[in-house]
């Protein structure tokens, strides 16, 4: 395949596979609570998994070590191995809510079932990643997951107003009813910078990276990637919070299922604009879920030295194999409990922003690290934007389960 | 033991703790009787689903959602207003907040009435709809009163 199309069809799956199922209902729900007041943080949070997928990508193709060996090796057993056991922990969660997800959207296209319908879906993931190689799992659910552009067409189609769109991307604190909103603001701008950068997308891109078999030669596709995939993944956030602002907000709806949000496509466009918005969303679910059951067995292995590779059949690497089967399998079990996914995603969110900085600083370390990483050492450019973001996510950690607590999930 | 030993299990011994307490916060949250604040945000919900139910009938009518979807995301909602219902139901509350949480029970048997009539097709839409549109207003004004 020539050069330029790999980039071209790395650029658009890093596109669709920039949402999942908290991202979604977290960025609506910050149009129906705020308006265009929370677009600055998709901005922000943006820039931030840039700025690490970018370094963690540089790292895999230089090194070709992914980023729990770094975890493992900067942080210590100990503190690697909590690491470890609270980024799995946030990997099966969200997986777990993506299997409900994807439940739900069956039933949405299909009928039937519920708790049938997730035994239906862990078969599908589980032949999904049996039978299908890495690449062909992150082309066909990236690229599917583009239906999701519906919303985007959707948010223009309702006509923003685009002076206070703008007004949206600079910092600000919107006029509310009450003090304890301000809380609520806060809270859903840190639940949307942890949406954007969930840590599972650092481990997973750099694992990738070694599977794609990537070398000093690749860092500037890389970055084209990085910069130009996320960035319109971007795009796709700020369609949902136009669904939000301009759809739901004047309805006074705050949607819990993913259903609810689709009838913002279906408004705009009908039956087709609904399929679009329920298939874009079962390919970006099912992606995200694969992509979580994957990141926990890779970090499994990287931690613990297992063989480890997707291109590996699963006589060579055992362990690998078996962790994400079970990851699968745990993450379906929790959801046939009865829990509300949507719970599950607020839960993971959280969580994993309290992980992020656990996640980061062995990275950033590395990543600054000439001796390992030579001339492709970070410049200045990236080295402060890696402590500017550090130190945000730092402040988010602390923040985040006391705002989780005191604004009831930001339901005030 | 050696120091990194030590570390380690410090560290696990730490974590372990404050998950307990976290777990223990959310556990005891769940427990103790409901207040004003939580009353607020069930009126809120059942806001929300009455306006869901409202616009799920008006794009049915307008034929811009399959009947498939009608009638899977009518029976999600069902789902949704039956669990506000019980928790409403089954909790106590403060003294304080009793009135208001029989209120928001009247309330939520109401809407999961009016969603079972929408899914069963009873009821023509106009008087369905302004079921939906009173519970809504009804539901907005509980949650702006118990604001202040």
């Amino acid at each position: 395949m020539s050069k330029y199309l790999e980039i071209f069809l790395g650029i658009l799956t890093a596109m669709g596979g920039f949402v999942e199922i908290g991202e979604l209902l977290f960025t609506v729900n910050a149009g129906v609570k705020f308006g265009y007041s929370l677009l600055w943080m998709i901005a922000v949070g943006t820039i931030g998994i840039i700025v690490f997928c970018e370094m963690s990508g540089r790292i895999a193709a230089v090194t070709s070590q992914p980023v729990f060996y770094f975890i493992r090796q900067r942080a210590g057993y100990g503190a690697g191995l909590l690491t470890l056991l609270a980024a799995n922990l946030a990997s099966l969660l969200t997986c777990a809510a993506e299997i409900g997800g994807i439940a739900i959207l069956l039933k949405l296209l299909f009928g039937g079932n519920y708790f049938l319908l997730v035994v239906v879906t862990l078969i599908f993931l589980l032949l999904t990643v049996w039978f299908l190689s890495f690449q062909a799992i992150e082309r066909i659910f990236g690229l599917l997951g583009l239906m999701m552009l519906v919303f985007v067409a959707a948010g223009f189609w309702f006509g923003p107003d685009w002076s206070q769109m703008a007004a949206g991307f600079v910092p600000n604190i919107p006029e509310v009813k009450t003090s304890s909103d301000y809380l609520v603001y806060a809270y859903f701008a840190v639940a949307l910078l942890s949406s954007i950068m969930l840590p599972y997308e650092t481990y997973f891109y750099a694992s990738g990276a070694i599977e794609d078999g990537w070398n000093p030669a690749s860092v500037t596709q890389n970055r084209l990637i990085v910069i130009v995939g996320f960035s319109l993944g971007a795009l796709l956030a700020v369609g949902l919070l136009l669904n939000g602002a301009l759809y739901f907000q004047p309805l006074v709806i705050e949607p819990q299922l993913p259903g609810t949000a689709a009838l913002a496509p279906a408004f705009a466009f009908g039956k087709y604009g609904l399929i679009l918005a329920i298939l874009g969303m079962f390919f970006a679910f099912s992606g995200a879920a694969i992509e979580n059951s994957l990141t926990a067995a890779y970090n499994l292995s990287q931690f613990f030295g297992w063989s480890w590779g997707k291109y590996r059949v699963p006589k060579d690497a055992p362990r690998f194999h078996l962790s994400w089967m079970v990851v699968f399998v745990l993450a379906a079990l929790i959801i046939l409990t009865g829990v509300d996914p949507v719970q599950v995603v607020e839960y993971s969110i959280v969580f994993s922003i309290v992980i992020l900085p656990l996640t980061y600083l062995p990275m950033l370390l590395a990543a600054r690290d000439e001796d390992y990483m030579g001339p492709y050492a970070n410049g200045w450019l990236a080295a402060i934007l890696g402590w500017a973001y550090f130190v945000l996510i730092c402040i988010a950690a602390l923040a985040a389960i006391p705002l989780l607590v005191i604004t009831h999930g930001g339901r005030g | 033991m050696t120091e990194r030993t030590r570390t380690f299990w410090i560290e696990v011994v730490l974590l372990v703790l404050i998950v307990g307490a976290i777990g223990t916060a959310i556990a005891l949250s769940e427990m103790r009787p409901l207040n004003k604040d939580d009353i607020k945000m069930n009126a809120g919900d059942l806001r929300s689903f009455a306006a869901v139910g409202r616009r799920l009938m008006e794009q049915h009518d307008g034929q811009q959602v399959t009947e498939q979807f009608f009638a899977a995301e009518v029976e999600l909602l069902s789902e949704k207003v039956s669990t506000t219902k019980q928790t409403l139901e089954e909790s106590s509350a403060q003294p304080d907040a009793e009135n208001d949480r029989r209120e928001a029970v009247e309330l939520s048997t109401h809407l999961r009435n009016a969603v079972d009539d929408l899914a069963s097709g009873r009821g023509d839409g106009n008087s369905l709809g302004q079921v939906f549109d009173a519970i809504q207003t009804r539901s907005k004004q509980m949650e702006d009163r118990l604001s202040r």
